[in-house]
């Protein structure tokens, strides 16, 4: 079984709110998402992606966003998510450049970050992780 | 050959002295008259008596502003100069005013030219002549082959009236002129300036012939009184041929004097200053002349040995050197006769051109043999003459006021190479700023495609691995990378456009300058949440220039207010852009609301190196090379105003 199966076996039943602004990559992107994840909800900036996290926030397993984001940026977004639930699971999508938001995410407890453009192999070892981690907690929750 | 002079007192000892010289024997007989009594019936009475008494010669006549008699001057005389040649030819003829005086000179020359010319005298009368024209006009024929000497008649310094006369006939308004033939006649003609130029160069800016009214953009009669004092344009023109212009011609130092001053505060000059042309006060100092006269007496001792000297002398050295115009005349008059008088100007020539020359002393030396004799050197010492004078301490005031004048103008150079430097400087820095705006624009324009290129091959990818990739997938991925690619493709061809700069200046539509802008510029904007508006009243309104320059201007207002933004947590961030005309001038208003610019530096902004950005960020130089551009290559200019919330910056472009 390759990584990428692997991977599969462990999203298939978990939901990712996936944030982009652009229109092009967010498809891309979220085509991706689609063959491993149960479901992609999509956000196309971070106020529009929290209205959505609020209606569905109990669903959303993991939460992938970008950034610079026009209306509500990606970190004033995860701030509010984490308003909501703690402990939920981000993984930022950035390019090379924002560097200077680094401190910033440490700040909000990132699970990981993907630089832009994607690396396929980076990016699914970041999912196997953290998935792990998700599982981890369900479990728990469910033994419980 | 040979000249004798005589001093004029009645009609009888004239006539006795003409015959007793025998001169109506002679076959080739000059006569020159120079008439210090500047009216028609002394003209007419001198002429009537020479014609009567040498009905062969060749008679011409001049008013005068003194005469000149071996090293004696006068005023008020009469000078009667008979020539005797023995190998050379003498014709003479005479034009009358016309057309102009340019067709005068290539007429009266046209008359008698012929290739064994050696030398012409011309007088000319009537104070309407324009000398120079008169001279450009004999040159059209002369072209160099023969030497120009002469001058303009005078009168008294009175500028009412001059007359000249040929073999009887008096002129009022034209020319006379005598032609020296011959294969063995010598002629040297040489000329003495000795006025000193002082203080700086300053260039005509309006002139029109011989009429100036302004130097260096200023009213010519207000840059008189700057240097010379406000007192000075009442005593013009009466003492204008003491503080003449000097000009500088193939090398010659041309003095141009002043003659008259009009109302509007516009002065006539003898002899023509052309707007552009470089000029300099002069000074007449006595020391130089006479300095200047000795040298030149020694030149010629050491290269020619004359028999005959016609001194044509400018009326300016009789009234500045006063008793010592003898003495300026001393050495001269050692070698021969000598014999001629002041005008109000100096006809000359050498292998190139002819000049009308002001100030000056030309001398027409003539000789028809080789192996003459030479005199004694003259060798008493002018300094002491020149002591007794008292001009030393002129003359060293006009050596530190040119002294101090270098040196200002050694120091303005440092100070312009200096800031010429530093333009250069400023203008590489700006051009950085901006390949770094450029820069960060395409890295925006880029990224997105680049992700979107990336995620696609990660998705065909990850399909394919996993056994669920079908050909319509590949397809539509693959089309889309193509797509991506072409809008990079795109993005960088409006990048070098940017880049290179235009060639040439033209016409071009504001609305497309925008457009580029907006397509290069866009995404960055609206990354930064900033909603751009472009309004327009007219598809068609213009500018004319280079277009490339007008980019920066725009692109630099832009990526100004994109940082002030930055600072700034606000919704509705916007940028309003407007393209409009007002009477005939176009402008574009870029309002924004990010705060503006705080009152008390909002008058800075245009200086060079201000900035309000953080240290390494901003080079401060943005808006003032902006301003500079408007200005100078635009004919516009770059106008802030604050708005409640934030600026706006009017670009407008100059009349066209």
């Amino acid at each position: 079984m390759n990584l990428a199966e692997e991977l599969k076996e462990q999203t298939k039943n978990l939901v990712v709110l996936y944030v982009e602004d652009e229109d092009d990559t967010r498809n891309q992107i979220a085509q991706i998402l689609s063959i491993f994840f149960k479901e992609v909800i999509v956000g196309i900036n971070g106020f529009e992606a929290l209205e959505k996290y609020k209606e569905r926030g109990d669903d959303i397993d993991l939460v992938m966003t970008d950034l610079t984001m026009p209306q509500m940026d990606g970190l004033t977004m995860i701030k509010y998510i984490r308003d909501i639930d703690l402990n939920q699971h981000v993984v930022v999508l950035t390019a090379h450049n924002s560097s200077e938001n680094l401190m910033a995410t440490i700040d909000l407890q990132i699970d990981g970050f993907l630089l832009k453009p994607l690396k396929m192999d980076k990016m699914i070892e970041l999912l196997l992780k953290i998935t792990k981690v998700i599982h981890l907690e369900k479990n728990q929750f469910s033994n419980n | 050959m040979y000249t004798l002079n005589h001093k004029y007192k009645d009609e009888e000892s004239l006539v006795k002295w003409l015959e007793d010289e025998d001169f109506s024997s002679k076959k080739e007989c000059l006569v020159q008259f120079f008439c210090g009594v500047p009216t028609l019936e002394m003209m007419q009475k001198i002429t009537t008596l020479l014609t009567a008494n040498l009905p062969l010669a060749h008679i011409v006549g001049t008013t005068t502003d003194g005469e000149i008699l071996g090293d004696e001057v006068s005023s008020n005389e009469v000078i009667i100069s008979v020539s005797v040649f023995e190998k050379s030819m003498i014709c003479s003829t005479f034009a009358l005013l016309e057309d102009d005086s340019y067709h005068m000179g290539k007429q009266i020359v046209s008359k008698v030219h012929c290739d064994e010319v050696k030398a012409m005298i011309f007088f000319t009368a009537g104070l309407n002549i324009n000398g120079e024209e008169f001279l450009s006009g004999v040159g059209e024929i002369s072209k160099g082959k023969y030497t120009i000497s002469g001058g303009i008649a005078g009168d008294n310094g009175m500028f009412k009236q001059t007359f000249i006369s040929h073999n009887g006939k008096i002129i009022d308004n034209g020319a006379v002129v005598i032609v020296l033939k011959g294969e063995e006649l010598i002629v040297k003609n040489s000329y003495q300036f000795g006025w000193e130029a002082v203080g700086l160069p300053m260039k005509i800016t309006k002139s029109i012939g011989n009429r100036v009214y302004e130097l260096d953009g200023k009213p010519i009669i207000d840059v008189y009184e700057k240097y010379f004092g406000v007192g000075i344009s009442s005593l013009l023109p009466k003492i204008g041929v003491e503080i003449p212009l000097i000009l500088n011609r193939n090398g010659n130092k041309i003095a141009r004097a002043c003659i008259n001053k009009f109302d509007d505060d516009s002065l006539l000059f003898a002899g023509n200053i052309a707007t552009g042309e470089e000029v300099r006060f002069g000074i007449g100092s006595v020391d130089k002349i006479l300095k200047d006269s000795r040298d030149m007496y020694a030149e010629f001792y050491e290269t020619c040995n004359p028999q005959s000297i016609f001194i044509y002398s400018c009326m300016a050295r009789r009234r500045l050197l006063k008793a010592q115009t003898s003495t300026e005349l001393h050495y001269i008059s050692s070698f021969c006769n000598v014999s001629g008088f002041f005008t109000y100007g100096e006809f000359y020539s050498d292998d190139t051109q002819n000049y009308l020359f002001n100030e000056t002393m030309t001398i027409l030396a003539l000789s028809e043999e080789k192996n003459k004799i030479k005199p004694e050197p003259k060798l008493s010492n002018i300094d002491e003459v020149v002591d007794e004078n008292n001009n030393k301490m002129m003359y060293a005031v006009t050596h530190m006021t040119n002294v101090i004048a270098r040196e200002w103008q050694e120091r303005l150079n440092v100070e312009i190479a200096k800031n010429e430097a530093q333009e250069r400087q400023n203008f590489q820095k700006n051009k950085l700023a901006q390949m770094g705006e450029m820069i960060s624009m395409i890295a925006h324009q880029w990224r997105q495609p680049l992700n979107a290129i990336s995620a696609t091959g990660i998705n065909l990818s990850l399909l394919s691995s996993m056994e669920i990739l079908d050909d319509a997938k590949v397809q539509e991925g693959s089309e889309f990378i193509q797509d991506q690619c072409q809008k990079m493709s795109t993005t960088i061809d409006t990048f070098m456009n940017f880049v290179k700069p235009s060639k040439e200046s033209k016409s071009f539509k504001l609305v497309d300058t925008l457009d580029s802008i907006i397509h290069i510029m866009g995404t960055q904007l609206i990354n930064h949440n900033i909603k751009v508006d472009i309004n327009v009243t007219d598809k068609d309104i213009s500018m004319v220039g280079y277009e490339d320059l007008l980019e920066q201007v725009i692109i630099n207002i832009l990526s100004n207010a994109r940082d002030a933004f930055d600072e700034l947590k606000i919704d509705n961030k916007f940028i309003d852009i407007e393209i409009y005309e007002t009477d005939n001038i176009s402008m574009i208003r870029i309002k924004d609301n990010a705060g503006g610019i705080p009152k008390d530096i909002a008058d800075k902004i245009f200086n060079p190196y201000f900035t309000t950005k953080e240290q390494g960020k901003g080079t401060g130089i943005g808006l003032y090379m902006s301003l500079d551009i408007m200005r100078k290559s635009f004919n516009g200019d770059l106008i802030y105003s604050a708005t409640d919330n934030g600026s706006c910056f009017k670009i407008i472009c100059g009349a066209i």
